[in-house]
């Protein structure tokens, strides 16, 4: 089910109700909150229903025994079992046929084919979301940074809960399985920033990246046809397109669980006014970033090994995080060129650096240094980001080639958007970037304040997003394929 | 809670009376094409012409014509030129056209790329094979010397006649009606939007965990209805009438034992996503194929 679809539309009111109705029963709200995550997911197709709870019944037997083990041999073993069926699930779902593939090359030259072996594995939506947060779980009860739950059901709906369970953000147990076992209560301030954050979010999916998608789609298809002007458009509005789809769908989920009375992590910070690629990965896909951080870049020495172990780490930190968006070199060569990007600063020393926000010195525009610096990350980033949306490595070296060709004369045919298009377009990722910055110098801010003004501002996102949705709009989030 | 809902509820409303007067001032709702009881078939109403609007913010306009028979055409299909080609096109909204402007229809585009041309094009959104059959029957047969039918599994599923001696099903004026006309904002969710065609596939469709995986756009050939099968209905056509058809929509198996027609996409078909149908290309391509059929001598 997404979470801008009809069903939703409906999904969404009845649970709501349900749910503030059981209110006076906590194990009652949290089985109808586990009922409703798993009707959610079951809505796309309920066969993969058994991979969530076979991950939540081993990673809750585990953290059980954990605490009950007391060797370190016996904890290390129950660890390793949760990595390796996670990770197993995972690796079998998404990766299976992309080691086939990248094998079968070798294979066919010493005359045998490996085209048999690859399977026809459907791709569970969210896998990579919710093995990442269940990981989360057992990593932090064997490094007894928190105490397994007895709560098999607070456990059960952590794992499920439907507003992140799809597409993150990644939430750690730490934070989310504390708010499934204490009694909620509906603000309403707090409920009033849930709307509003859902109104955002649907403003950045529909009214932005659903409008931009078509151009994106059509210049990537057909991107041996158009001049240079025309991919360099077509790759800066793929970086507005991913940025509000994604940040949108986090929006979406903070903003529904606000109205569950939860509280999920921020998972974007206006990442395109970052100054320094450490302060985009710092903003980009924060739960992500900071899994990856904690689970993966810290245990193998993080920065403390020395410089070149610790150039070494960033490259595997990297790459790893371009390898978990998909089975496919592109996404591995996206991780390279971060990996790259970010490692002069981190031989300088300077990745830390950025931390305050781009107006901490109060002015209304950012210096001149900044904004240079500003628009050059994005440059950097927004190349990046070819290799991310080709289908293949040689799909985006063209692709680059096609860009530097410098060519401005029309195709073999006529431009086929017109200029009105292209004119809303632009107009709408201008809107988009004016409207991040007043967020960042906190001219504005999305947090209501239960004012009349706030019911204006309101419906005038509802009329926003129902005046743009373009007819067949893409309902499908991006990092659903993640 | 009742802050909540109180907020909630205000919003909605202040939403719906901006978007209704939005919707007003800039002319922004589609409105449902009149329909009258000619000869017993449900057609579009003679002579009125106007502006078909779909999508947001106008996001497809385009001019539209209905003729003295009830099609959406510039030209009336009363008579027949004896000294050109003459040309029949039969099909669903794909032929009807009111995705472009009904200057720029199949028909008008294939008699530009030959003079000796002339076209009529029989398209009724929603139609289905039953309907071909019955308006080849009633218009066709033995006028043109070409037929084209245009057909997709969509047309190939049904056999009960949509708008083919369904002219007594056109329902009254009613109060509800009424003031469904008259709600810019009803008709914009309803025709722009297509709310009421998604709310009813919700319910009938129904959750993914309830459909058969395996039935995905199979088609059926035992499915009977009123005891006819398609291939009883495909023999109603001559051997001379060509179906065309777009790759990937149909199963070609249908119409293997036929002539047929695979439209040839040269320029994109579809832009920007306008729902399903085609823009101006995937016509452009559609006249193309017909044109290019009919100039070889293979056929």
């Amino acid at each position: 089910m997404l979470f801008n679809s009809i069903e939703f539309g409906f999904f969404l009111p009845i649970i709501f109700m349900l749910y503030w109705f059981t209110n006076r029963d906590l194990k009652l709200q949290n089985s109808l909150l586990l009922l409703a995550s798993y009707f959610f997911y079951g809505w796309w197709d309920w066969r993969f229903l058994s991979l969530i709870i076979a991950s939540t019944l081993i990673d809750y037997s585990i953290g059980l025994g954990l605490r009950r083990f007391k060797s370190r041999r016996s904890k290390k073993m129950l660890l390793s079992t949760s990595i390796i069926v996670n990770i197993g699930l995972l690796g079998f779902f998404k990766y299976f046929n992309f080691f086939i593939d990248s094998f079968s090359g070798a294979f066919t030259f010493f005359g045998q084919s490996m085209d048999e072996f690859t399977l026809k594995i459907v791709l569970p939506v969210g896998i990579s979301f919710y093995t990442f947060q269940t990981l989360s779980y057992t990593i932090d009860v064997y490094k007894s940074k928190l105490e397994p739950t007895k709560d098999f059901l607070s456990f059960a709906a952590f794992v499920a809960f439907f507003p992140q369970l799809v597409a993150g953000p990644i939430e750690r147990a730490s934070n989310l399985l504390p708010q499934m076992q204490k009694k909620r209560r509906l603000k309403p301030l707090n409920a009033a920033e849930g709307v509003r954050l859902i109104l955002w979010g649907l403003f950045k999916k529909i009214v932005i990246a659903d409008n931009l998608a078509p151009a994106v789609n059509d210049i990537f298809t057909n991107y041996n046809l158009y001049t240079s002007e025309v991919l360099v458009l077509g790759v800066v509005f793929f970086a507005f397109q991913i940025y509000c789809d994604f940040s949108g769908y986090s929006d979406i989920a903070r903003g529904i669980a606000k109205l569950l009375g939860f509280e999920l992590m921020v998972n974007f910070n206006f990442p395109y006014f970052s100054r320094s690629i450490g302060e985009f990965w710092r903003k980009w896909h924060i739960s992500l970033s900071t899994w990856f951080r904690d689970y993966l870049y810290i245990p193998i020495g993080g920065s403390k090994v020395g410089k070149s172990k610790g150039i070494r780490n960033v490259f595997i930190i990297f790459l790893v995080s371009g390898f978990w968006h998909g089975a496919n070199w592109t996404f591995i060569i996206w991780g390279g060129i971060h990996a790259l990007l970010f490692v002069p600063s981190y031989i300088s020393g300077n990745n830390r650096k950025y931390l305050n926000s781009i107006t901490s010195n109060r002015l209304l525009l950012p210096k001149f240094g900044d904004f240079v610096r500003i628009l050059c990350v994005f440059i950097l980033v927004t190349f990046s980001w070819i290799f991310f949306r080709s289908e293949s490595v040689s799909m985006a070296i063209e692709y680059i080639h096609g860009i530097f060709q410098f060519s401005i004369s029309p195709g073999p045919y006529l431009n086929p958007y017109d200029n009105q298009l292209l004119v809303q377009e632009l107009l709408l990722v201008s809107f988009l970037v004016i409207i991040e910055y007043l967020l960042i110098t906190r001219t504005i801010s999305l947090t209501p304040k239960l004012k009349s003004i706030d019911l204006v501002i309101d419906a005038v996102l509802v009329v926003m997003i129902l005046l743009k949705t373009p007819v067949s709009n893409n309902l499908s989030f991006i990092y659903f394929q993640f | 809670m009742k802050i909540f809902l109180y907020r909630f509820v205000s919003t909605l409303f202040l939403s719906a009376i901006i978007l209704e007067t939005v919707l007003r001032v800039f002319q922004l709702a589609g409105s449902t094409l009149p329909e009258v009881n000619h000869d017993g078939n449900r057609m579009l109403k003679p002579g009125i012409e106007g502006t078909w609007i779909k999508g947001g913010l106008g996001e497809v306009k385009s001019h539209y014509s209905i003729n003295s028979q009830g099609w959406n055409s510039i030209i009336d299909f009363d008579e027949i030129d004896p000294l050109k080609t003459s040309i029949a096109l039969i099909g669903d909204s794909y032929i009807q056209g009111l995705h472009v402007d009904v200057e720029n229809s199949i028909g008008r585009l294939l008699e530009s790329d030959s003079s000796d041309y002339f076209v009529h094009e029989y398209g009724r959104d929603g139609a289905n094979i039953a309907d071909f059959l019955m308006v080849y029957e009633a218009w066709v047969k033995g006028n043109y010397e070409y037929t084209f039918i245009l057909v997709s599994n969509r047309n190939l599923n049904e056999f009960q006649p949509s708008f083919m001696n369904q002219g007594l099903s056109i329902p009254s004026e009613s109060i509800l009606r009424r003031v469904y006309n008259d709600s810019y904002l009803i008709r914009y969710l309803n025709i722009n939007h297509g709310l009421l065609l998604k709310i009813n596939s919700l319910f009938r469709d129904g959750p993914v965990f309830l459909q058969n995986s395996d039935s995905d756009s199979c088609i059926d050939l035992e499915l009977v209805a009123g005891q006819v099968t398609i291939e009883e209905i495909f023999m109603g056509f001559d051997s001379t009438v060509v179906f065309v058809y777009q790759l990937g929509t149909v199963d070609t198996s249908l119409i293997e034992n036929h002539r047929h027609l695979k439209v040839n996409h040269q320029v994109f078909p579809i832009s920007y996503g306008f729902d399903g149908h085609w823009n101006l290309n995937g016509r452009i391509n559609c006249a193309n194929s017909i044109h290019t059929y009919i100039q070889s001598p293979m056929h």
